[in-house]
């Protein structure tokens, strides 16, 4: 069922992708470094959807709402011959975990029984409620006038019933620039995915 | 949608949008998202029925009172709910159950079933290698092809022990005496 959900979000923010289809055109600015709309910030607010299970003592998916802040440090990127640069991107994410505390997880306390152990708590300290607190590279790769990708390796300190946690996050992320100022930008990672509009400064 | 290319510095790309278009195709795109990210499944609250299967380990436990609890097929499965649950768990190794004041919990075909009930437990262990519950007052605990059978009252309890390979049944009071043999495979503390 967890894949079968994926797939049809997948699905959902592909069609909304969709709507903003245009024809390709000789538009290609991979090979053209420094093409692209300049900016200092880009802010990102977006929406979360969260198919794998939280760090920690939680399970199941969630959704949420989230900000995103990038600034950009490196104009030229790494790579000098074609279209690319780097930003450091910052910002705060709520999730709610339908499944995080009740439903079903892991033996958090053990007592003894007559017969043995016996189980008395479930999920830990979890709530269903993480604020997670990125902090990752951004790498951009600016392909096409109306298109960019890029990958976000970092990690995301999150706060979850009071108790600090800090875990590893990747994403693997496009825009599409349907303004000079604006795109919409959606991600594929963890701890979640995301999907907003980004107003470049 | 269509865009028009104006004059700009080189390396810039400037167009001008449509703005109503643009805002109309984001509303549509949020919707999307949204509703994709509501198919959730539903969580355990009070009066759920959920279910863990076929596995490794499970736990579940109940945000209240009223659920019930399946756990089958798996390693080992725990429940643990507040009041008025009923519990069952079958073909796992290794059955756990918690429970608040008047449960009902069966416990079967597994290599062990370990509990604690609280009062007016309804608690029933068949087909199990061993079997070791601690109940409340006013509780019955029903124990029979079993190897072993391990109860703890604490108050008056009636327990039913039968088919539990010899002598195998130790039934304990709550000052520390065994229960009185009430005879057929029967056992009390308190009145028989």
């Amino acid at each position: 069922m967890r894949i079968e959900r994926v797939l049809v979000s997948l699905f959902a923010v592909g069609c909304a992708m969709g709507l903003w289809a245009t024809p390709a055109a000789a538009q290609s600015t991979i090979r053209n470094p420094g093409q692209r709309t300049p900016y200092r910030w880009e802010l990102e607010p977006h929406l979360l959807f969260a198919p794998l299970d939280p760090p920690g003592w939680g399970l199941g998916e969630g959704f949420g709402l989230g900000f995103r802040a990038s600034v950009e440090i490196v104009p030229r990127g790494f790579i000098r011959t074609i279209n690319n640069s780097v930003a450091i991107t910052f910002g705060a994410d709520w999730v709610h975990y339908y499944l995080g505390e009740r439903y079903y997880g892991r033996c958090s306390d053990w007592v003894d029984g007559p017969g043995g152990r016996v189980c008395v708590e479930v999920g830990g300290r979890a709530n269903r409620d993480y604020f997670y607190f990125p902090i990752a590279m951004q790498w951009n790769f600016w392909l096409h006038r109306q298109w960019s990708v890029f990958g976000e390796p970092g990690v995301a300190p999150y706060i979850n019933s009071g108790d600090l946690g800090f875990t590893p996050t990747f994403s693997a992320g496009g825009r599409f620039h349907f303004s000079n100022g604006g795109a919409v930008t959606c991600r594929l990672g963890y701890p979640s995915f995301s999907c907003g509009v980004s107003f470049f400064m | 949608m269509s865009v028009n290319a104006t004059p700009g510095p080189p390396g810039t790309i400037h167009r001008a949008a449509k703005w109503p278009a643009v805002i109309a195709k984001i509303a549509l795109s949020l919707t999307a998202l949204v509703l994709a990210v509501q198919c959730q499944s539903g969580n355990c609250d009070e009066g759920d029925y959920c279910e863990c299967r076929d596995g490794n380990q499970c736990f579940l436990q109940c945000a209240g009172d009223g659920c019930v609890q399946n756990c089958h097929h798996l390693d080992v499965c725990g429940s643990v709910c507040e009041d008025d649950c009923d519990l069952s768990c079958h073909d796992v190794q290794e059955c756990t159950a918690s429970c608040g004041d008047d449960c009902i919990a069966d416990c079967h075909h597994t290599n062990s079933c370990s509990a604690i009930c609280g009062k007016n437990c309804d608690y029933t262990c068949h087909d199990v290698s061993r079997c070791g519950v601690a109940v409340g007052d006013g509780s019955r605990v029903d124990c029979h092809d079993i190897s072993s059978c391990i109860v703890e009252c604490d108050g008056d309890c009636n327990v039913r022990c039968v088919n539990a390979g010899g002598n195998n049944c130790r039934i304990t009071c709550s000052d520390g005496s065994d229960a009185t043999d009430c005879g057929a495979g029967l056992f009390a503390c308190g009145p028989c």
